[in-house]
C-alpha cells in the first residue's frame, strides 16, 4: 500500500489524539516496516491493519467505524494535496466514475508497481454501479472515501453499500444516485 | 528534584526520543534513497528516449536518402519513358506523313500513270515500314513487361536459316547483293530453341546486312562454337557482311533502343532503330546471345549464340547437303497457299469489306468459301454443312462480333465436338490476346491486317500436318517472312472498287448511329473500317478511324469527329 496513506493515518491520529499515541503504534512490534513511513514509499497492508487493531482498542471504536472515518479524512487530503486532480470537476458521479481514468492513471505515472484496488463500473439507469474487489479487505476504507467524496461535491447525491463473498470486505457493490 | 529521581525518567524519555529520532532519520533516508532511484530511473529513461530519439533521425536521414533516390530512378524511367514516346511518335509521324501526303496525292488529282505508280508505292514502302514498326514497339513493350511467351521446341537449324535466306532472297536480288549460307565444321541440326523468335532475329539481321551492303555479298555461316567438352556449347549463327563497317564507338549503342547508323550519305538507315535492340534480347530470352564485330569500310560480323546442350552433332557436307538448300532457297521458302485447293472454309467475320476481301483471297486460291456475319450464324453454317455431308476444313473467325463473339462460338463449336481447326483473327496484338484466343479453343491466331504469308504459314503447320498435299503453282505470289503488308496491290480492281464504293454507305450508317447517339454501333463501325482499311491497303483509314474512336470519350467533339470522318470516307 502506499505510504501516503501510512503517513496520512499517523498525521490524522497525531492530530486527533496527541502525538504519543502516533509514536505508540509506530512502536507496535510486528511492523515489518520497523514504524519507518515515508509518503513516497511502500508498505505491507499488513502494517495498517496492525495499527488499525490497537488503535479499536485505545479508542473503543469498531475497524470499520475506523477504516471509513479515516477514507473520509483521506479523501479531504487528496484535495488537498492534489488539487489538480480536481480542477473544472463539479459533479461527484462524473469524478467517481472516472476513478479508473483519471486518478488511477495519475498515481500508476509515478508509481507504475501500485497495487489500486479495482472498480467496475457500470449503470443501472441513473445509478453508478461502483463494484470494489480488493487483495485487502477494505471495503469500508473506500465507503469512507466516497463518503468524503459526496461530501466535497455537496451535490446531494447518496450511495448504497452491499457487500459480496462472505462480507469479508474484499469485495463489495456500491450505487451511487 | 533529585537527581537519582529524575534520572530513570529522563533517561526513559531521552530513550524515547532518540528512538523516535531514529525513526525519522530512517524515513529521511527512504524518502531519499526513493527519489534518489527514483531520479536515477528517469534519467535512464532519458537516456534511452534520446537514444531513441537519435535512431529516428538516422532512419529519417535514410529513409528520405531512399526515397531520392527512388525518386530519382522514378524521373529517369519517366524520362526514358517521355524519350521513348518522343522517339516513337516522330517515327510513326515519318512514314504518316508520307501516306498522308501521297493518299491526299492520289485523291486530289488524276495523276499520270507514271506518278500513279510511284505514288502507290511510296505509299505502299511507307505502310509497310509502320506495320513493322508497330510489330517492333510491340515486340519491345512486351519484352520489356516481360510478358514475351518464348515456345521452346525443337527446331531443324539448316531448314530455318535457309526460310530466312530464302525470304530475303529477293531484297538481295533487288540490291544486287549475294547470299549465301554456309557450315563450318559439324553441327547440330536440331536444337531446342524458340524457331518463331530465331527467325525474327534471323531476319533482323540478314536483312540489315543486306541494307548495308552496297555491293558484295552477305553470308551466313553456322559453326560449333568453343569445344564441345566444354558444358556450355553453343551454336553460332554469323551473319557476314561486306557493308560500310560500324565505328568503334558506335558498336556498343547499336543494341540499345531508337539508334540506327546513318547510311552514307548522312540519311539515317530505314527503321526506327529497334531491329537489335529487340534482337539481342530476343537472343538472350532465348539463353543466348547477340554480338558484333565490326571493321570500318570493311564490314560487319553479327553472332547470334544458341545454347546447343546435349545435341547430336553431325557433320554438313558442303557439296550435297547445302546444293539442296540452296533448291531450297529458291522456293517458296513457307508453305504454299494451294494447300487450300478444293478446301471449305468457313469465314466468320462481321466487317463486310474484310469478309470480301478473304472471300476473295482464299477463293483465288481454289478454297469453297462460305460466310456467316457473327457467331451465331458460323455455329449454324458450321451444323448445316455438317448435315449435308460436305463438313468444312478450316474456320476463320473473327473475334469481335455483334450477338455471338468469336471466344463464345469457338467455345460453342468445341461444346459440339468440331475438330476442325479454328484460326483467330483479332485486331489486338499482345500476347495476352493470343492467350486468350488460345484458352477459347482456337487452333492458331492472327492479327490484323490479315498477311496472306503469315496466313500461309498457319495453314501449312495446321492443313500441312493433317494431309500434305502437292503443292500446285501458286497464282498469287507467295511471299515469305515476317510483317508483310497487307494484300492492297494484289486485289484486283473489282474489288477494291467495290470496298471503295461501300465507303460512302458506311459513311451514312455512321452518320445515322452517330445521329441515333447509338455509340456501341458507331464503335462496331469504326472497328470494321480500321481492319479492312489495313487489308484493302488504305492504312489512312486505319489511322483515320482511329483517330475518330478515340475522340468517341469526348462528348462535346465527338459528333463533329463522325462527321469529318465521314465526309474523309466518301472522299473515296
Amino acid at each position: 500500500m502506499k505510504g501516503i496513506v501510512f503517513t496520512e493515518f499517523l498525521e490524522m491520529v497525531e492530530a486527533a489524539h496527541g502525538i504519543d499515541l502516533a509514536y505508540e503504534l509506530q512502536e507496535l512490534p510486528g511492523l515489518a516496516s520497523g514504524g519507518v513511513f515515508t509518503a513516497i514509499g511502500t508498505y505491507d497492508v499488513e502494517d495498517f491493519l496492525i495499527m488499525l487493531e490497537l488503535l479499536t482498542e485505545r479508542l473503543g471504536t469498531s475497524m470499520d467505524d475506523l477504516m471509513k472515518g479515516y477514507g473520509e479524512h483521506l479523501f479531504g487530503r487528496f484535495v488537498v494535496l492534489f488539487p489538480d486532480l480536481f480542477l473544472g470537476k463539479t459533479d461527484s458521479l462524473a469524478f467517481l466514475a472516472s476513478i479508473e481514468q483519471t486518478i488511477h492513471a495519475e498515481v500508476l505515472k509515478l508509481y507504475p508497481e501500485a497495487e489500486l484496488p479495482f472498480f467496475d463500473l457500470a449503470y443501472e439507469g441513473e445509478t453508478l454501479v461502483m463494484t470494489y474487489s480488493s487483495k485487502r479487505p477494505m471495503a469500508s476504507f473506500a465507503e469512507g472515501l466516497m463518503d468524503g467524496c459526496l461530501l466535497y461535491f455537496g451535490d446531494n447525491r447518496t450511495f448504497t453499500r452491499e457487500d459480496l463473498d462472505g462480507q469479508d470486505g474484499t469485495r463489495a457493490v456500491f450505487r451511487v444516485r | 528534584m533529585s537527581e537519582a529521581g529524575e534520572s530513570p525518567d529522563r533517561a526513559e524519555l531521552e530513550a524515547l526520543w532518540l528512538r523516535r529520532l531514529q525513526r525519522e532519520r530512517a524515513a529521511r533516508k527512504q524518502a531519499e534513497f526513493l527519489i534518489e532511484a527514483k531520479s536515477r530511473e528517469l534519467y535512464e529513461a532519458n537516456l534511452e528516449l534520446s537514444a531513441h530519439r537519435s535512431k529516428l533521425e538516422r532512419l529519417v536521414v535514410e529513409r528520405t536518402r531512399e526515397l531520392e533516390e527512388a525518386t530519382d530512378q522514378a524521373q529517369a524511367a519517366n524520362r526514358a519513358k517521355s524519350l521513348f514516346l518522343a522517339s516513337i511518335s516522330h517515327e510513326i509521324r515519318t512514314p504518316l506523313t508520307a501516306i498522308l501526303g501521297y493518299s491526299e496525292l492520289l485523291t486530289r488529282e488524276a495523276p499520270k500513270e507514271r506518278h500513279r505508280q510511284g505514288w502507290v508505292r511510296g505509299l505502299r514502302s511507307n505502310s509497310e515500314h509502320l506495320h513493322s514498326l508497330v510489330d517492333n514497339v510491340l515486340d519491345l513493350s512486351q519484352i520489356e513487361a516481360g510478358e514475351l511467351v518464348v515456345i521452346m521446341e525443337s527446331a531443324d537449324v539448316l531448314t530455318l536459316t535457309a526460310e530466312v535466306l530464302a525470304a530475303l532472297r529477293p531484297m538481295a536480288d533487288r540490291k544486287g547483293v549475294g547470299l549465301t549460307l554456309k557450315c563450318e565444321g559439324p553441327i547440330p541440326r536440331r536444337i531446342e530453341t524458340d524457331p518463331l523468335k530465331v527467325r525474327q532475329v534471323l531476319i533482323n539481321l540478314v536483312g540489315n546486312a543486306i541494307n548495308h551492303t552496297r555491293e558484295g555479298s552477305v553470308s551466313v555461316v553456322l559453326s560449333r562454337l568453343g569445344s564441345p567438352e566444354v558444358d556450355r556449347a553453343r551454336l553460332g549463327f554469323c551473319v557476314l557482311d561486306t557493308g560500310s563497317g560500324i565505328p568503334r564507338e558506335m558498336q556498343a549503342q547499336i543494341f540499345e533502343s531508337f539508334v540506327q547508323l546513318k547510311k552514307s550519305g548522312g540519311r539515317p538507315g530505314q527503321g526506327a532503330g529497334l531491329g537489335l535492340s529487340i534482337s539481342r534480347r530476343l537472343a538472350r530470352l532465348l539463353g543466348g546471345d547477340l554480338e558484333v564485330e565490326s571493321e570500318l569500310g570493311r564490314g560487319s560480323r553479327f553472332t547470334l549464340t544458341l545454347p546447343d546442350e546435349g545435341q547430336e552433332v553431325a557433320e554438313v557436307v558442303s557439296g550435297e547437303e547445302l546444293q539442296d538448300l540452296a533448291w531450297a532457297e529458291s522456293s517458296p521458302a513457307i508453305g504454299s497457299a494451294s494447300l487450300l485447293h478444293g478446301r471449305r472454309v468457313l469465314v466468320v467475320e462481321d466487317g463486310e469489306d474484310n469478309r470480301r476481301i478473304l472471300e476473295y483471297i482464299l477463293g483465288a486460291e481454289g478454297g469453297q468459301v462460305r460466310c456467316a456475319v457473327n457467331g451465331q450464324l458460323g455455329v449454324d453454317a458450321f451444323l448445316e454443312a455438317e448435315r449435308e455431308g460436305e463438313p468444312f476444313d478450316l474456320v476463320l473467325m473473327d473475334m469481335e462480333m455483334p450477338v455471338m463473339d468469336g471466344y463464345q462460338a469457338t467455345g460453342r463449336l468445341g461444346e459440339l465436338g468440331c475438330k476442325v481447326p479454328i484460326v483467330a483473327l483479332t485486331a489486338g496484338a499482345m500476347s495476352t490476346d493470343r492467350q486468350k484466343c488460345l484458352a477459347a479453343g482456337c487452333a492458331a491466331y492472327l492479327t490484323k491486317p490479315f498477311s496472306l504469308a503469315r496466313f500461309c504459314e498457319t495453314l501449312n503447320d495446321l492443313l500441312g500436318a493433317q494431309e500434305p498435299t502437292l503443292a500446285e503453282s501458286s497464282s498469287l505470289p507467295v511471299e515469305g517472312g515476317r510483317g508483310q503488308s497487307a494484300l492492297g496491290d494484289q486485289l484486283p480492281a473489282r474489288i477494291i472498287n467495290a470496298y471503295l464504293a461501300g465507303l460512302a454507305d458506311s459513311a451514312q450508317q455512321l452518320r445515322d448511329a452517330s445521329a441515333r447517339a447509338d455509340w456501341g454501333v458507331v464503335r462496331r463501325l469504326l472497328h470494321q473500317l480500321r481492319g479492312s482499311g489495313g487489308s484493302y491497303g488504305y492504312p489512312e483509314i486505319t489511322a483515320a478511324s482511329d483517330r475518330c474512336n478515340g475522340s468517341l470519350e469526348d462528348e462535346s467533339t465527338r459528333a463533329s469527329a463522325i462527321e469529318e470522318f465521314a465526309r474523309f470516307l466518301e472522299s473515296y
